[in-house]
């Protein structure tokens, strides 16, 4: 895991459980964009990206106590927090529609285009929204190891942290969420194509 | 290379994961012959690539500054709580109450036994009103309200309850003299009391010399003593009926 300055956190938590508060804005500060993300790509809706990113550090303030440092970094116990928040909310079944951000001006050029290549015809921003579609559109623990692994950069050992799994368990997860992502990425890209094909038909009225 | 050995590193080396940080030279030259294999690479690559884009353009993406004014403002209430303590003070607190709850459960139980087969004579007494703090509080004994099961006893028998309201309202010049408590401190000063239950008991000179009393150990006779209680059942204070 990407983990900022690991040896000052629990200097930082030390503080926080004595009641300093720049300690605990610290902490917050170093952690919460990760923890956001994270929230925000399993769950694609911000709401509840801010509402699990919230509840991630308000346990952390009740809780501080239930971190051992034993059992892994900080960051894997506030990411375990943040993905049994985001679970529970993905079983209450309030997963919105995927977000899908305006166009920005002087798109990148697509990736290079191949049979093989579901993605090649697409425009950078087309590439950004089909593979957020997919991602989301996966089983939650495929998804969580594609977002770990894959979009936070984390390595296997401390996604297996996070998840509570063995490093191998994570990497199958993540070789078969790729392969399921190739494969919603080639039929959304049939879709659009035979969409393209079809011609408009003129209103005559 | 064979297409299941090919397979097996294809992921990494596509995430740019693997030892030789891409496709070694065996897998370069497999996926030059075989199609399929050549399909997969360009496939997995292009999935990393979509998935670079994909967390790029999420990269500045954080969470809104009210979050951050939200939670200092709950770090500040929970800070400023009255009453809390570090968890090692707590743990100290309850061990010390529980060594103090079993002393007392323990005189009384050594008490009971040795005044023989007459059951303590237990009976509602004053509760202390929080005005004052130390022995001029404990001193100041009010009547406080029975616990369910004495008033139970007292309904059950009319004249016992009247006898043992006179009792309690003629606390001296009665048949009994009562003395002034005496506070039993576990290490603390003595604090006003909220509240109580006086109980009186027929206690064995050992169980005095227990509570740190002195006592005339020649003598073998229980004594009979009032033994204030605070709502947290702890013994606060004691006086001796003459």
């Amino acid at each position: 895991m990407t983990e900022p300055g690991g040896a000052q956190d629990d200097e930082l938590l030390w503080l926080m459980m004595n009641g300093d508060e720049e300690a605990f804005a610290a902490l917050y500060r170093r952690w919460q964009g990760g923890i956001y993300r994270f929230a925000l790509q399993m769950s694609g809706s911000p709401s509840a990206a801010e509402d699990v990113t919230q509840e991630v550090f308000l346990t952390l303030m009740r809780d501080a106590r239930n971190y051992d440092p034993g059992r892994g970094s900080l960051g894997a116990y506030l990411y375990g927090i943040a993905r049994n928040q985001v679970l529970r909310w993905l079983e209450r079944g309030r997963a919105d529609v995927p977000l899908s951000g305006a166009p920005e001006d002087g798109e990148e050029a697509g990736l290079p285009a191949s049979a093989d290549n579901p993605l090649g015809d697409l425009t950078r921003q087309e590439t950004v929204e089909a593979v957020r579609r997919a991602v989301l559109a996966l089983p939650p623990h495929y998804r969580e190891a594609v977002v770990l692994c894959d979009l936070e950069e984390m390595d296997y050992a401390a996604a297996a942290e996070v998840l509570e799994c063995s490093v191998g368990t994570v990497r199958s997860r993540l070789h078969r969420a790729r392969g399921l992502l190739l494969e919603k990425l080639r039929v959304s890209a049939e879709k659009e194509a035979s969409l393209r094909k079809l011609n408009p038909a003129r209103c005559l009225i | 290379m064979n297409c299941q050995e090919f397979e097996e590193i294809v992921v990494e080396a596509a995430r740019g994961r693997s030892a030789e940080g891409g496709l070694p030279a065996g897998g370069l030259a497999h996926a030059e012959t075989c199609a399929d294999c050549a399909a997969r690479l360009a496939g997995q690559r292009a999935l990393s690539a979509g998935l670079r884009a994909l967390a790029g353009s999420m990269a500045e993406q954080q969470a809104p500054g009210r979050v951050e004014s939200a939670l200092r403002s709950a770090f500040r209430g929970q800070t400023a709580l009255p009453g809390r303590k570090p968890a090692g003070t707590r743990r100290w607190y309850g061990w010390a109450a529980l060594a103090a709850a079993c002393l007392i459960l323990g005189v009384v139980t050594v008490g009971r036994v040795l005044s023989g087969p007459r059951a303590p004579q237990a009976r509602p007494r004053p509760a202390v009103p929080a005005e004052r703090p130390g022995r001029a509080v404990l001193a100041e004994a009010r009547p406080a309200p029975a616990p369910p099961k004495l008033r139970r006893q007292e309904q059950s028998s009319r004249a016992a309850a009247r006898r043992t309201v006179r009792r309690v309202r003629q606390p001296l010049g009665g048949e009994e003299q009562e003395a002034e408590f005496v506070p039993l401190l576990y290490g603390s000063a003595p604090t006003p009391l909220d509240g109580g239950q006086v109980v009186r008991l027929r206690l064995p000179p050992s169980a005095l010399a227990a509570l740190g009393l002195p006592v005339n150990m020649s003598r073998t006779e229980a004594v009979q003593a009032d033994v204030l209680f605070a709502e947290d059942g702890m013994a606060r204070a004691i006086r001796f009926l003459r």
